[in-house]
């Protein structure tokens, strides 16, 4: 069984960082069709979620998109709402979790298909030297190409519903939660997409280890699967992160969501 | 979008990314080997145990950071955020 979850974790994650929604949202409902049940899924999607943020980490790091101080202010609320939705899942049944999981499909596809380009404009006074987050605010400077863009967060409150949202989904069905939080970032608070996408990379991988110490401490992680989909997932979250500069990830957003449909769908009308 | 006054960027988090690739070569090594080696699933404990630690240390090491150069606000948001996890984990143990 090992190969057949280190498969699915490796081909999830390239294809879920090839279209900014994460692993996971594909990962557990194709679990639960091939028959592991729901509550066992949900933390194995937390796993992907946890390897795929700490892959991609450090090469974020060097580009400076991720904003820390956004991150850690916007995962208060998530992780609020994932500890809690990972202690309230033993209250549910297998079913309740797939009909959560089949919603949580479709409303990814969705917010996969309807993703803005760019906001935020380049100044032409800022140089490499001001790339970075800024001390005592929520706002900072990316790289766009040759040029600088400048951005400041705004109505962090107002977007903490739905982190809180995105938190207990990952804590009920192990999706990443990242489909809501980076429109959240985006819409809500006017952060740029690229510092946005960077930004709840690095929040998922608090969210999901949140969840999992929950599901750790209830005995609901099996490791020889967990480990298997562990491997799958930093390896495709490498892979994925190579291919994104080589294919349009619009395209693979579109193809995404067709698939999340489908599996929402599927999820649905099993008996 | 223009600044009304030169914000101070913040210098990078030392040592972090150093962490992150040596935990990310780590986790892949320990989980490859746990779920492939019969009888090494400690392995795989040991690399699910570093995804779950990995992301709490990054935002101790910032929490760190911050109150280093003064942003006391966000050093306190990110003890909170750790304190959070905490009471997590202790409510599970209870139930």
């Amino acid at each position: 069984m090992s190969w057949a979850e280190f498969s699915l974790g490796f081909a999830t994650s390239v294809v879920g960082s090839l279209g900014g929604l994460g692993g996971a949202v594909i990962l557990v409902p194709l679990l639960v069709l091939t028959g592991t049940p729901a509550r066992l899924a949900a933390p194995l999607g937390l796993v992907s979620v946890a390897a795929g943020s700490l892959s991609a980490g450090a090469r974020q790091l060097d580009e400076r998109v991720v904003n820390h101080r956004i991150g850690v202010t916007t995962e208060l609320f998530a992780t609020t709402g994932a500890v809690v939705g990972a202690l309230g899942s033993g209250l549910f049944g297998d079913r309740a979790l797939e009909v959560i999981l089949a919603v949580v499909a479709i409303s990814a596809a969705i917010a996969g298909g309807r993703r803005k380009g760019i906001r935020n404009k380049p100044d032409p006074s800022l140089t490499a030297a001001d790339v970075g987050e800024h001390q005592l605010a929520l706002s900072g400077v990316y790289q766009l190409g040759a040029e600088f863009v400048p951005y400041r967060a705004c109505r962090p409150l107002a977007a903490s519903g739905l982190f809180t949202v995105a938190g207990l989904l990952a804590g009920l069905a192990g999706a990443s939660g990242g489909f809501v939080k980076t429109p959240a970032t985006t819409e809500v608070m006017h952060v740029p997409v690229r510092v946005s996408a960077a930004t709840t990379t690095f929040t998922t991988g608090i969210t999901a280890a949140a969840g999992l110490l929950v599901f750790a401490i209830q005995g609901r992680i099996d490791l020889a699967t967990a480990a298997s989909v562990c491997a799958g997932a930093i390896l495709g979250g490498r892979v994925g992160a190579v291919l994104q500069s080589r294919l349009s990830p619009p395209q693979v957003r579109r193809l995404l969501s067709v698939v999340l449909v489908l599996v929402g769908v599927l999820l649905l009308v099993r008996p | 979008m223009k600044f009304e006054v030169a914000p101070i960027v913040d210098p990078p988090v030392r040592g972090l990314a150093v962490m992150l690739n040596v935990a990310t070569v780590a986790a892949l090594a320990f989980a490859a080997v746990g779920a492939f080696v019969p009888g090494q699933a400690w392995l795989g404990a040991t690399a699910i145990t570093t995804i779950i630690a990995v992301p709490l240390v990054r935002v101790a090491m910032l929490a760190w950071h911050w109150s280093r150069r003064g942003d006391r606000r966000h050093a306190g948001l990110a003890v909170t955020l750790l304190l959070l996890v905490a009471v997590g984990a202790l409510l599970a143990a209870a139930g």
